[in-house]
């Protein structure tokens, strides 16, 4: 199976079939860094390095000129991310449908907030169990012990699976559904990160939901239309409550949003390496900003303070 | 630096580049036969001065590699197609037929087509400039008045849309040819 991680290898086998083109000695050096990273990343580069020399013999007869073909393939490949696509505007629209299904008395609604680089644990009725990561809030309800709304940041859910009674957490405008479940959502510039320990999860319940088993992880675009479903540790779910980040190709705009709740510090990235996707495992002291330094070493970027928190940076002009 | 400095520069370089392809998935012997090799290579070629002779010598290493990895798979996976339509076939199936060789080559050309169609027309001019006229990619930066890292940035683009549409002929084949290269190199 193609996972996402091989998705994320290849875009990084491109970049380096690019520079490498007209490369100077310190890329090669830095290539090979990247080779011996992770056993993968050779094999990667392999494959996209024939599909460049394969298409060679090809490419002079290709019609360069010619506006696109209006062919059922064409126009659409930004949308396939990192994995297959399991819903576009359908599965938007319902989402929106599910929206009917939360109670609505508002006035029973509490919210729970935890500070920069602390974590808070609600006990719910029910036997639910929620861990709130730094710097996120959560909105729960007196009469429905078995409704959360993840405003913003990250929460571990531990839920005791009642099938008369699911627990449903509203995120955005989705909902996630437990079916006797552990499960990690972080819910940053409104798009939703889910990934599941135990048991399963339900994503937007209803018709043409999605199911996600423990291991499985689902990430979606900003917008909500674009859904990517990947593969995840299962050990590594909620790592962050011991202080570990666990990535598997995530892209460095993810791992700066942990660090931001784990620290308590903001930690930006900038755009240009924001996409840039990192394997590893961090393990942090809460709340020890301190840690940054020697951490931006390991995630090969230069770390640049301002007032107000640091921006991850490519070294120096990174690029030849 | 000279001729002999290249050479030099090759003998200093040796183990790195004996690290390298073992990392790129070479056998310490298939390795060893490459900077053998690039070594009888370098001696032969009278070059006045290299700007970057680690980039140089790596990229020498690199396309011997490549070749003697290509040419050992060609022996057991014949007439394989750019998007390893045959690749997850057990070599003893992998008897494609002349006629239906041109067929696949024909239906690549369509699919190879309909990806760069469908890029942008500034991504598509400058991965014709890249990869159809070979131009250094600072050059294209110059010439269109944009950064280097933006140029990088349509050449993925243009990579990208291809490898995708290249897994549409047959996904399966594509991740079966992904597994089998993960294993290890194949064709024996």
């Amino acid at each position: 199976m193609d996972s996402d991680i091989d998705l994320a290898m290849r875009r990084e086998a491109i970049g380096w079939l690019v520079r490498l083109r007209d490369a100077e000695d310190a890329d090669w050096l830095h290539f090979e860094q990247w080779l011996a990273q992770n056993p993968g990343h050779a094999a990667a580069y392999r494959e996209i390095e024939d599909l460049d020399i394969d298409i060679g013999p090809l490419l002079d007869r290709v019609d360069f000129h010619g506006a696109a073909n209006d062919d059922a393939l064409a126009g659409r490949p930004g949308l396939i991310r990192r994995r297959w696509l399991v819903g576009g505007g359908a599965l938007a629209a319902m989402v929106l449908a599910a929206l009917a299904i939360v109670p609505q008395f508002l006035h029973d609604r509490y919210e729970v907030r935890s500070g920069n680089g602390e974590t808070r644990i609600v006990l719910l009725e029910g036997g639910t169990r929620v861990t709130l990561n730094g710097n996120s809030r959560i909105i729960l309800d007196r009469k429905d012990p078995r409704f959360a709304e993840l405003t913003s940041g990250e929460a571990l859910f531990e839920v005791r699976h009642d099938a008369r009674r699911p627990f449903r957490v509203l995120v955005g405008r989705r909902v996630v559904e437990d079916a006797g479940t552990v499960f990690n959502l972080a819910y940053e510039g409104s798009s939703l990160r889910l990934a599941v320990a135990e048991g399963k999860v339900i994503y937007a319940p209803g018709a043409g939901q999605t199911e996600l088993e423990a291991g499985e992880g689902l990430e979606t675009s900003a917008d909500g239309t674009t859904v990517v479903i990947g593969a995840v540790r299962k050990e590594s779910v909620g790592g962050w409550r011991q202080g570990e980040l666990t990535y598997q190709g995530e892209p460095l705009s993810t791992v700066a949003a942990d660090l931001s709740r784990l620290l308590g510090v903001a930690v930006r990235v900038d755009p240009a390496i924001a996409a840039r996707p990192y394997f590893g495992t961090i393990v942090l002291r809460r709340g020890d900003a301190t840690q940054l330094q020697a951490l931006m070493a390991a995630l090969d970027v230069e770390a640049v303070s301002d007032g107000n928190g640091i921006t991850m940076k490519p070294h120096g002009d990174g690029i030849p | 630096m000279e001729s002999s400095g290249l050479l030099e520069a090759f003998l200093a370089l040796r183990a790195a580049l004996h690290r390298y392809l073992s990392l790129q998935g070479a056998s310490p012997d298939e390795a060893e036969d490459i900077l053998q090799e690039a070594g009888v290579k370098l001696a032969e070629k009278s070059l006045s001065s290299i700007e970057n002779p680690r980039a140089y010598l790596y990229r020498m290493v690199h396309n011997l590699f490549v070749l003697h990895r290509r040419t050992a798979s060609r022996r057991t996976r014949r007439d394989e197609a750019w998007a390893g339509v045959h690749s997850g076939d057990p070599p003893e199936m992998d008897e494609t037929p002349s006629a239906e060789a041109g067929l696949i080559a024909r239906e690549q050309l369509a699919i190879l087509q309909s990806a760069i169609s469908a890029l942008p027309e500034r991504t598509r001019t400058i991965f014709r400039r890249f990869r159809l006229e070979g131009v250094p990619q600072r050059q294209i930066a110059a010439e269109l008045g944009i950064s280097l890292s933006a140029v990088e940035k349509h050449l993925a683009k243009a990579y990208e849309a291809i490898a995708v549409r290249g897994r549409k002929i047959d996904g399966a084949a594509w991740s079966a040819r992904h597994l089998m290269s993960k294993e290890g190199r194949h064709g024996q």
